[in-house]
């Protein structure tokens, strides 16, 4: 079977197929020729338009970046606090509550009082306590809730 | 590519590329045009593709069934019956009665083995580069052509024995 198929496969590849006519090479040649023409002018204007692609990115840039440095440094400058001023124990400040907190209701009072103190020395002091004393008398009215 | 003109792809490739377009429209004159928009094809975008030769043969078959879309034809077994071919796909100058019997045969095969066999005999692709013309598997490709090949030996046989007959 294969010898079969050797000989017809043979006998078939003698066989030429026939040429194309000359019009059909004529037509491809004309056609070619007014595409080449159009495929030079394409390739040209790739790179071309890259490179301004590029320059145009690389010009907003460097306009764009000055004004970010700008807008960073400008709030540091405007919000900044001597840390002299910010921890002075005589002051307000959240620092000085924050320590008199985390020690006792005592010095909570004494410090709330030192500042009424500083604030209007014309005025008469009166002491204030932060928050009430928790007294037997007082969980007894919370268990009856 | 080594003499990558146009004129050497056509002239290695273009009796192929026609009898392969002559599978699927009914005249010469069709089969022309049908190459002639391939192959402006094939070269515009032969660069892109890793496998040339093969990608001028799918451009060549794409394009015929564009145009027989386009047309709205019938298929190519109606086409034959409608308007019957007596233009000779192979060059005259071979013996007349086995080259008629030969162009008899090819147009019996159905076209989805009939182009094979123009790729494989005088396209001179290999099975990959067929499959990957026709979108299969090149084991598919080796099996349609020898499915034409026993079909083409028996009709040819066939003729032969009834020639003889006569």
């Amino acid at each position: 079977m294969n010898d079969d198929f050797d000989a017809l496969e043979s006998e078939l590849a003698s066989l030429t197929p026939a040429a194309p006519s000359s019009q059909l090479r004529g037509r491809i040649a004309e056609q070619l020729a007014a595409i080449a023409p159009v495929d030079r002018k394409h390739t040209w204007r790739l790179p071309l338009a890259i490179t301004a692609a590029v320059a145009l990115a690389a010009s907003l840039l460097v306009m764009l970046l000055p004004q970010n440095s700008t807008t960073f440094v400008a709030p540091a400058q405007e919000f900044a606090t001597p840390p002299a001023q910010a921890f002075d124990p005589a002051l307000p400040s959240v620092w000085s509550y924050h320590r008199a907190l985390t020690g006792s209701s005592a010095a909570l009072d004494s410090l709330l009082n030192q500042h009424a103190a500083t604030r209007s020395s014309d005025e008469p002091l009166s002491p204030t306590t932060a928050f009430r004393s928790f007294t037997s008398a007082n969980q007894a009215a919370l268990g009856e809730l | 590519m080594a003499g990558d003109d146009w004129q050497t792809w056509f002239d290695r490739h273009g009796p192929a590329l026609v009898l392969l377009a002559r599978q699927y429209v009914c005249s010469r004159a069709d089969a022309e045009d049908v190459v002639q928009e391939a192959f402006i094809r094939f070269w515009r975008s032969r660069e892109r593709v890793a496998e040339p030769a093969a990608y001028l043969f799918s451009c060549v078959r794409g394009c015929a069934l564009d145009w027989q879309r386009s047309r709205q034809r019938r298929t190519h077994r109606e086409e034959q019956v409608a308007r019957p071919e007596t233009e000779s796909l192979f060059a005259k100058a071979e013996q007349n009665e086995r080259r008629a019997a030969i162009d008899a045969a090819l147009h019996e095969l159905p076209v989805e083995q009939a182009e094979i066999v123009v790729m494989k005999i005088w396209g001179r692709l290999s099975f990959p580069e067929i499959a990957q013309a026709l979108e299969i598997s090149p084991n598919t490709a080796a099996s349609r052509y020898r499915y034409a090949l026993a079909k083409l030996r028996e009709v040819l046989h066939e003729e032969h024995s009834g020639g003889a007959k006569l």
